[in-house]
Order: C-alpha cells, then structure tokens, then sequence
C-alpha cells in the first residue's frame, strides 16, 4: 500500500467514526442549544441502542440488523422523552449545574442496568451478509459496512438538518435555543418541544450506537468511553451549534484515525488539546453565537453558611471531630478494621470535595476536572517516595506545590473562559493528564505506580507507621489507625484554614464575586485574580487529598484522573450543601456510606446510588446540610426556619416569575 | 534651542484642572457608530451633567469611561494619564467610582460588608498577601474605622450588621451611594440616580449626593432636563452619538439646535 | 348594546413584583376594543412591569387581569398569546439567526381564532422595507427595522390587542415618525393598542387616552388634549416644562 492509499484509507476509517460522532454529538449539541441541559446519560442512550438493536437481532438473524436500526432508536427515543418529562422537567430554570448531578445518577442508573440485564464483557452484533465484504475502488479497499456507514449517517445527518431547518417544528426549536421567552411570548408552548428535542437526540444517539456497535464491538463501557470525545466535540462545535457538531464530530473522527495511524502517542490527547486551543481562542466553539448564555441563571442553591446557627455549627463540628477520634478505637473489637480504612478514604474524599467547594461554592466557578489535582497529588507522592526518598513530609510537600503550580496554569488558562466552556476546558486537562498517565514511563503506564512506603521524618531519619503503636487502655493504635488521625488532623486544618480565608479580606473578595461580579469589579477588584487564586489555593487542596491517599495506600493509577472521579466529587459537594465547607465533608460520607451500605445487600448499587441522586437533585437541591429545615415544618418544630420550598429566590421559570428577563 | 514658549506651560496647568478628558472617542456596534468622535473634558470640582434623548448614547459613553466596554477608537485620560485600555477595576483603584442604579449592592452580605469591601479595595496593597488571607477582616483597624465613618457619614451605622437585601428602598439608595464613597474617588460617575423616583424622593437623593460627595467632581448621566438644569454647573448635550452642545444651564437652555433635538415636538 | 360594553382589558387593582419587592400597587386601567390607551412614565416608574403583569410573564400577588371577560391573570405567557394579546417588548427580541421571513413564520400559528391575521406574504407586503430584507437574519437589521419586524410579527400572530413597550426608543427622529404611522395603520385595522412611551410627545400623538403612572401606581387618566393641558401633571411626573 503506498503512502497516499494508506492515507486514504485512514481518511476513510476516520470519516467512518466522524459520523458516528457527528451522530452523537448533535443530540448532545441541540439538547444543550433549547434546554441547557448538559447531558451525561448520552452517553448511555447510546449504549442502550446498541444492546437493544443486539436483542433484536438475536431473534429476526441477520436482516433483523435493518429492522433493529428503526426499532431500537425509537424505543431510546421513548425513554428518551421519559427521562426529559420526568426527571430534567422538575428542574428547569435551576442552574445547569443540576443537570450535571441528575444526569450523573442516570449514567450509573442506566449503565447497572445494561450489567444486570446484558452482563459484563463484549459481544458482536451482527451484521447482515449485505453489508460484509469489502469492495475496491482506485486500488483502495473500503468494507462496504463502512461505506454503509457513512452513507446512513450522513443521511441520518442531512435528514436532522432538514428537519431543523425547512419544518415548523426544526423553527420552533431553533428560536427556542435563541430566546425562549419570547417564543412563549408568541404563544407557542416549548415546553412541549423539550420532550420531543430530548427523544430524537436520544434515537439519534441510539442509531449511533447500533452502527458503531456493528463497527467494532458492545460492551457495557462504551458510553462512558464516547461521552467525553462527544462533549469535546460539542464544545468545540459551538455550545447549540448544529453545524458545530457536524464540522467538530467529523474532524476529531478524522484527527483520531490519522494519529492512529501516524502519531498513535498523541492519540486521545490531541482532541483536547484542540478544544483547549479553540476554547482560547474563541471561548464560544467554532460556530457557537457569542450570545449571552441565555436563562442559563437560576441561581446555585448554596447554603452560604447560614443553615445552622454559628454556635450551634460549632459545638456540632466539635462533637463530630470528637465522635470521629474514637473510631480507630473500637476497630478489630466493635467492629471489623475494615471501617478505619473506609474512614480514611471518607476523609480524604471529605478534603478533597471541600477543595471543590471553595471554588465552586464561592466563586461558582464549576470545575470539571477536579481530579486532576487529586492525581496530581498522588502521582508526586507516588514519584517522590520512588525516586526522591521515603520521606513522607518531602512527598507531601511536593504534591502540594505540584498541584498548585498546575492549578495556577490551568487557571490562568480558563478563567478566562465562563459557565460550562469553564467546566469543559477543565475537563479536558484532566482528561489530558489521564491520557499522560498511561503513555509515560515515569508514572508506569497503566499498571500505576504501587508498592511504595513511606516513613515519617525528614533525610532519611524517621519512623514508618507500622513502628508506633500507641496504646489507649487496651487498644494498640498503629499502622492504619495511626494514618487516621494524621487524616482526621489534615480535614481539620483544611477546614479550619478555609473558613479562616473566608473571614479574611481574601475571602471577603469571594464573597462578593458570589453575590455580585459585575459590582465587585466596579468598587475596584480584579475579579479573575482572585478567582485564580481561590483555584489555586482549592488545587493544592485536592493535591493534598489525593497525596494522602497514596501515601496511605501506597500506590497510585491513572483511574485517580478519570472523569468519573471528577463527577463523584462534585455529586459529594451538591450532595452535602455548596457553599458551607462541612456540607462536602457529610456529602462524602454520605457517599461511601451508601456505597458501602448497598454493596453489602446487591451487586447493583450504583443503580439504587444513582436513583437516589436523582430523586435528592429533584427533591432536596440544597443539600443534606438544608434537611433539618426541610423537615422542620413535618415534624411539627416552630420558629422561622428556611421556607420549606427548596427555591430560596424567585428563579427565572418559577411560578411567580414566568419566563427569563 | 529657545526658551519654552508658554503655550505648553498652560497646557500643563490646564490637564492639572483636567480630571477627566476624551479624545476622539468613538464606539461602534458592527455597523452603528453609537458613540462619534466624542471630546470630553470635565474640571476638577465641577458638577457636570450629561444629557440627550434616549438612544443619543449617555450609556454607552458612560460605559466607555468606566471601562465596561471597550472603545473602538480615541483616548481616555483620567488624572493626566491615559487610561484607554485599563480594566474596570483598575479604573476605580485610580479614583474613579461609579455608581449603579439600585439594587446593585451584594445583597446577601451585611451593610458593613458592603461599604468594608469598597473600604478594603484602596488600602490593599498596605498589607501583605498572608495577611490577607489569613487575618480576619474585623481586625483591620485602618479599614474599619473608615468603614464606620463611611457609614456614620451615610447615616447607616444603625442598621449596619442588617442583610444589605433587607433595607428599605431609599436606604439601599444611600449604600449604593456610602459603596462608592468608601472607595474614596476624585470622580463619581453616576447613570441616572433618581430614575423611576417620586419628586419628593429624587430631592432627597440629590440632597444625599450633595451632602456625601460635595467634595468630588461629579459626572451624571440623565435625562430629566429639570434635574441637570437645576444642579450642574456645565451640561454636555448628546445626540446620535455626537456632541451637540455644551454650556451652562442657561446656555444651553438658549440654543436652539439643544431645543430641536431634544426638547423638539415637545409642549410649546 | 346601549354604551355599556365591556372593556376589552381591564387591569383591577393588580399588586406585583419581582421577590420581595413589588412594583406595582393597586393599579387598575382599562382598555376599550379600538382604542390607542399609552401608559406613560418615567424610567423605572412600573410600565413594563404592568406588560409583563398583563402578559402573564409575571403573576400579580393580587388583583386580577380580565381580557374579553375572562380571567387570565393566572395564564402564562403562551396562554395569553393563544388568546390573541402581543407583547412587543422593548428589546424587540427578534430572533437574531432567523431570516426576517422565518421571524415571521414562527408567529404564524393560528392565533385568536376570530383575528383576522395578517399572513406572512401579507405583513411582507406591508412593511416595504422587510420585504427587501426578507432572506436576511434578524440580526443583520437596523433598530428602526427590528422595530418594524416585531410589530409585523405581532399581526402575524393574529394579535387583537398589541402591547407596545417603548417602540420609538433609541430610533431616529424620522423613523419614529415612520413608527407612529405604523401604530396607527394597526389601529385602522381595529386592532387596539397599549402603548408604554416615556415620549409624552409620541403618546399625545397617537393614543385616545392616557395612563399616568408613577412609582407602581396610576396617578393620572385623560385625554391627550386634557393631558396636554395639564401643566401640573407633565412637570411632576413627566418632567416636561410648559
């Protein structure tokens, strides 16, 4: 094969998975144009069309694959507008980033049930005879299921664009993305449109599935392993852009293939490094209109400290810390040791969600990609005790300028940026640094870094855990234990430093950035600096957080980047109250525990753990820290809590406010 | 090389007296030209009111000295030095305050907050970057003391540990105005301080901002002509983006083309 | 019918506000089928709240807005529209990446049932300076011409009553004039018209009677000719100097 064959074909390839994408994204990009919902669970239509279409051929053979392509996407597409109707309805006119915590419960919801219902592993779905085989033209073989695809998904696509562009319905909801009150104001009901948009972007996701699950396999995985490519593609695109995602899905299906074939170590990188390059350039994608973000307001429901009285917060806090110093004391006799280690991890997930809370809480400055520090943090301790030296201080202290150092970068980079393109830009460094992990030496691929020890001291002198032990009556604290309070006392300080920073001119800074940027610049702060800064000071947080967990555990993987983590991290701030500091830390806890607890009764408890996001985002929004109040009024209690309604201010599309402004 | 004549030496005195000056300043919106070679000068001390009919560009200009927006072409110099392409709040750090129309306080923060933020704002660079972040506010003596007599001055030392959101109309009306004074300017900018006011309610706040701020130069954006008529000590008149005019009240309540465009088809 | 009717919209003593803070207080007006009624004030003064309010946008906390006997003051915004009330909100709000035809086609949904609406090809037909532009996007026009479009789409929608806030604002003087003939042609075609100016002028050319309204409440009603007389209320509210 010469070169210019070899190219082509690798065009070819490229442009196979470009419409798989273009497929995938442009659901993603109009949902988020009308709605301003940012959609996790696509990922998992996706999935689902792909084993729905398996089902179906099952039983009708190979011609069953034509059938499975009409019938699967429709019944996506049912579920589909199931899931706008009744889970993302409740919440419109909250902020976007209620979508984020719902959808992230529908991913693990749906995702279990694939496992439950189809198991683990990968099947074939199988293709018809007509669409095996290869044909050749101008010396170049192209299988015809590729050109299959290619030619269906662009019919698919042009049919999308048709229906966008030339019927009333594709009107209606193209004005919708543009100004949504005002096509109220002309008496149409969008809202009815909402339903609709969600089914034919889900059957639109679940058509590429199907065509991509023919293409190479179907696994439970592979809607966690195209969402990410997918928002890339999106913001890239343009934020609502249809154009955007047909022009950005066909250049990464492209960019993808011919680094493949030619420079494979840049492979899944270089997508985000080209949307961090477009989003710096122009922060509104390739297509996206500069236009003001639209009713995305709604304002985040944070608790702003005032939930509990201020003594009473205090004497709580104290009664916690004290409650908690005991636990290691009843390990191995009242209960299994088992519960220290899940402590710890309690703990250091506690530092590392109310790392995310000082920024997102009092800036609003949503970071997607907060995993990225927690790695960074283990991977310096990881590194520090391989190469540097045992010494548990000197690996911790690195973590934390390490993650600083990479916070300041990224900051630098994306503050800049505002709302979801923040949150993208964010996402993908960590998604970047994810890929990194696996392709350098010095972090040990993908097997991570494991092994290691460390001892408490500095140059060589020092104690490892396993020497001490202390005795309490007739408790030996040692090892395990002993990490324990070293991470009770690291939470401790973290949230004592914080809320001191928050009482201090620093923090009062914040504080008006939260209530109101615009006039904070105008009595003379430059609000970026202190937003950078309030990044900065959160990444080292999450560096230590992620540096603990290591020197505890004594090895570190690239999973600790994935943007899983980054997700289970912001479900725990939403999940114990923004804004407060403590409420990530019960969010935390409250996380592991219902882990913990389901694991204990079903295999299937993400499905119960995502059922319960979903029914907390719609019901309880302001987090466990405000379910005192809410349950005040049912338990008969007196005096003037928080009203038992969970929007604190007339929002945009309550019900006294109908409409944006 | 001869003597200096004395042109240049005026000059230099005159940009003394010069607080605020624009130098062929335009602003354009794709096509619309919203704001036309616009020279400005405002003195030292003076009450200067600016005015025209809606859309002439009052708010547009009003944003390009405040740094809102950036210009398109032309000069800004405030103080003498240029501050064309200075950020907003690099803006206010020099001295000049803006004020908004109600509301636009932090509503959740306390009265004391409010005018402490503006307080803190100027004297930040007197301490160092540990303290900073480390030393509770309320141990500022410096900041606070200006606080408190910002908010003695504004007369709301009794209410102020109360959320700023909870205050009666006219009081949040006098902590907009104790924000802005807080960041002690030499110019106060301000975009139509009595809209939407009872007569009775537009002389108390002009009686506020002539109490608080008699020291400062003042800018107005309105257009109430009877209020500008009745306190500026110059009016410049807006149209279309233009100058049209500029005087005293009484000059500029004589010239014709003013009567036209702004006052035209109005009662006789 | 012996002089009694019914007011095609009445507005009783409506109270309301965004949060905490009301705008409104106890404002009633009313409006005759035909009329030109302005409601008119200074900045801030509560007119556009009282569109929103009669719009459905915002729910007044009390008092009631009856169009055509009816209560709607518990129908959003849809609603209202489906029954035949346009809002030409001050902003315009033109779709900026529709072509002026589609901006119009989106109106086109039935409306009232007994409008007689205008089509698309009809409004086009009427407003000479969009039919040229009728292939272009919705941003690409002028102030006066985007004022023009959302009047257009207004009686494309079949609207009987067209709320009007600020339609001349930030427009040329001749194209204001331009502007007040179209209101008038709307007039002609027995479509009644609430308009909220703070151009005293623009309201005593154009309206039958007019609405004073200062801080959330109604100070004053008459005639353009008796408001025109009436020095004390032009200088207090409107800052207009005999």
């Amino acid at each position: 094969m010469t070169m210019v064959e070899g190219l082509l074909q690798a065009l070819v390839d490229g442009l196979t998975i470009g419409i798989v994408y273009v497929l995938l994204a442009a659901g993603l990009s109009v949902i988020f144009g009308v709605m301003n919902v940012i959609n996790f669970a696509h990922g998992e239509l996706f999935a689902l069309g792909a084993y729905f279409a398996l089902a179906l051929v099952g039983p009708f053979g190979g011609y069953g694959f034509f059938a499975a392509l009409l019938v699967a996407p429709l019944l996506v597409g049912l579920i589909g507008v199931g899931i706008e109707r009744y889970t993302v309805q409740p919440l419109y006119g909250r902020n976007p980033l209620y979508h984020i915590l719902l959808t992230f419960g529908l991913v693990l919801v749906i995702n279990d049930l694939i496992y439950l219902v189809w198991g683990p592993g990968n099947v074939s779905l199988a293709v018809p005879a007509v669409l095996s085989g290869t044909v050749t033209a101008f010396g170049l073989n192209a299988s015809v299921y590729n050109l299959f695809i290619i030619a269906f998904g662009a019919a698919m696509a042009l049919a999308v664009w048709a229906l966008l562009e030339y019927t009333k319905y594709g009107l209606i909801v193209r004005a919708g993305s543009q100004d949504r009150q005002m096509v109220r104001n002309l008496g149409i009901d969008i809202d009815r449109y909402y339903s609709l948009v969600f089914g034919v972007g889900a059957a639109l996701a679940a058509v590429a599935g199907i065509i991509l699950g023919g293409y190479q396999t179907v696994s439970p995985e592979m809607g966690m392993s195209v969402i990410i490519p997918a928002f890339v593609i999106v913001v890239l695109g343009g934020l609502g852009s249809f154009k955007g995602a047909v022009v950005g899905g066909l250049a990464v299906g492209i960019i993808q293939t011919l680094l493949r074939t030619y420079a494979p170590i840049l492979e899944g990188m270089v997508i985000f490094l080209l949307m961090i390059a477009v989003l710096l350039v122009r922060p509104h994608g390739l297509f996206g209109s500069e236009a003001p973000e639209g009713e995305g307001g709604g304002d985040l429901l944070t608790g702003s400290g005032g939930v509990l009285e201020a003594e009473t917060r205090r004497r709580l806090g104290l009664a916690a810390v004290g409650l908690l110093a005991l636990v290691p004391l009843g390990a191995g006799t009242l209960y299994s040791t088992y519960a220290v280690t899940l402590m710890v991890e309690i703990l250091i997930w506690g530092l590392f969600a109310l790392s995310l809370d000082f920024v997102m809480g009092y800036t609003g400055l949503v970071s997607l990609g907060h995993a990225l520090f927690y790695a960074l943090g283990a991977y310096a301790v990881a590194i520090s005790l391989a190469h540097v030296g045992g010494s548990a201080f000197v690996a911790i202290g690195l973590a934390i300028l390490l993650s600083a150092a990479i916070a300041w970068f990224v900051g630098y980079l994306s503050i800049r940026v505002s709302g979801v393109y923040f949150a993208m830009i964010t996402l993908a460094f960590a998604e970047l640094f994810y890929n990194l992990l696996f392709r350098l030496e010095i972090t040990g691929g993908s097997e991570g870094l494991f092994g290691l020890s460390a001892y408490y001291g500095l140059a060589g002198v020092g104690i490892s855990l396993e020497e001490i032990a202390i005795f309490v009556g007739p408790v030996a604290l040692t090892g395990q234990s002993l990490f324990y309070y070293i991470a009770l006392a690291t939470l401790v300080g973290a949230f004592l430093l914080t809320r001191r920073m928050l009482e201090s001119p620093f923090g009062a800074v914040l504080k008006s950035i939260r209530e109101n940027e615009q006039r904070a610049t105008f009595v003379g702060y430059e609000t970026t600096v202190y937003k950078r800064r309030a990044f900065v000071i959160s990444g080292a947080l999450a560096g230590l957080a992620g540096g603990l967990f290591t020197l505890n555990a004594g090895y570190a993987t690239p999973s600790f980047a994935y943007w899983l983590h980054s997700g289970e991290v912001i479900v725990m701030v939403i999940l114990g109250g923004m804004g407060t500091l403590y409420g990530p830390i019960i969010g935390s806890g409250v996380f592991f525990g219902l882990e913990e607890v389901l694991t204990e009764f079903t295999e299937r408890w993400r499905l119960v753990l995502g059922t319960v996001f979903v029914l907390f985002v719609i019901f309880l929004p302001q987090g466990l820290v405000s379910l005192p109040a809410q349950l005040e009024p049912y338990l008969g209690g007196s005096g003037p809590g928080p009203e038992p309604e969970p929007e604190p201010e007339p929002t945009p599309e309550d019900s006294s406010v109908r409409g944006d402004d | 090389m001869a003597a200096e004549p004395t042109q240049p030496d005026t000059d230099r005195r005159a940009a003394e007296e010069q607080i605020l000056r624009t130098d062929g300043l335009v602003k354009k919106f794709g096509q619309f030209v919203a704001t036309d070679r616009v020279d400005l000068t405002v003195e030292r001390g003076e009450f200067r009111s600016i005015i025209g009919p809606n859309g002439a560009g009052k708010t547009t200009l009003f944003n390009l000295v405040t740094g809102a927006l950036p210009v398109t072409e032309g000069e800004i110099y405030f103080d003498g030095e240029e501050i064309t392409g200075l950020s907003p709040s690099e803006r206010v750090r020099r001295g000049m305050g803006r004020s908004f129309q109600i509301s636009n306080v932090f509503g959740g923060l306390t009265v004391r907050e409010n005018v402490r933020l503006a307080a803190q704002s100027i004297d930040r660079d007197e301490y160092n970057a540990l303290e900073a972040l480390f030393k509770p506010t309320d141990r500022y003596d410096g900041m606070n003391e200006r606080t408190d007599a910002a908010l003695e001055r504004i007369g709301l030392a009794d209410v102020a540990e109360e959320q700023a959101d909870a205050l009666a109309y006219g009081d949040k009306r006098r902590l907009e105005i104790g924000v802005v004074l807080a960041t002690d300017p030499d110019l106060v900018l301000f975009d139509e301080p009595t809209a939407g006011m009872s007569a009775e309610e537009t002389q108390e706040t002009i009686d506020l901002i002539e109490e608080v701020l008699v020291d400062q130069t003042l800018l107005l954006i309105e257009h109430d002509i009877e209020l500008v008529m009745e306190l500026s000590d110059r009016i410049t008149v807006l149209n279309r983006g233009e100058i049209l005019a500029e005087g005293t009240p009484e000059e500029i309540a004589a010239n014709e083309d003013v009567q036209d465009a702004y006052l035209g088809g109005m009662i006789e | 019918m012996n002089g009694t009717t019914d007011p095609l919209l009445s507005v009783d003593s409506v109270d309301a506000g965004y949060g905490e803070t009301t705008v409104l207080q106890d404002l009633s007006l009313s409006i005759d089928e035909g009329e030109i009624v302005s409601l008119v004030g200074r900045n801030g003064a509560g007119k556009t709240t009282t569109l929103r309010t009669i719009m459905g946008i915002l729910e007044p906390t009390s008092g009631r807005v009856v169009y055509r006997g009816d209560d709607v003051s518990g129908l959003d915004a849809t609603r209202t529209a489906a029954r035949g009330i346009a809002l030409v909100p001050e902003e315009r709000r033109i779709f900026p990446e529709l072509t002026v035809r589609e901006n119009l086609e989106l109106a086109d949904h039935g409306g009232a049932p007994e409008a007689d609406s205008l089509s698309v090809a009809e409004a086009l037909e009427m407003f000479e300076n969009l039919r040229e532009r009728a292939g272009n996007a919705g941003s690409s026009l002028s102030g006066g011409e985007q004022q023009m479009l959302a009047i257009a789409r207004a009686l494309v929608g079949g609207a009987d009553l067209v709320l009007l806030d600020e339609p001349t604002e930030g427009l040329a003087p001749y194209i204001v004039q331009d502007v007040m003939d179209i209101v008038e042609r709307l007039n002609d075609r027995g479509i009644t018209v609430l308009l909220v100016e703070q151009n005293v002028h623009v309201c005593l050319e154009l309206a039958d009677r007019n609405y004073v309204i200062n801080q959330g409440e109604i100070v004053y009603e008459g005639t353009s000719a008796e408001l025109e007389a009436n020095e004390e209320v032009l200088d207090r509210y409107l800052g207009v100097t005999a």
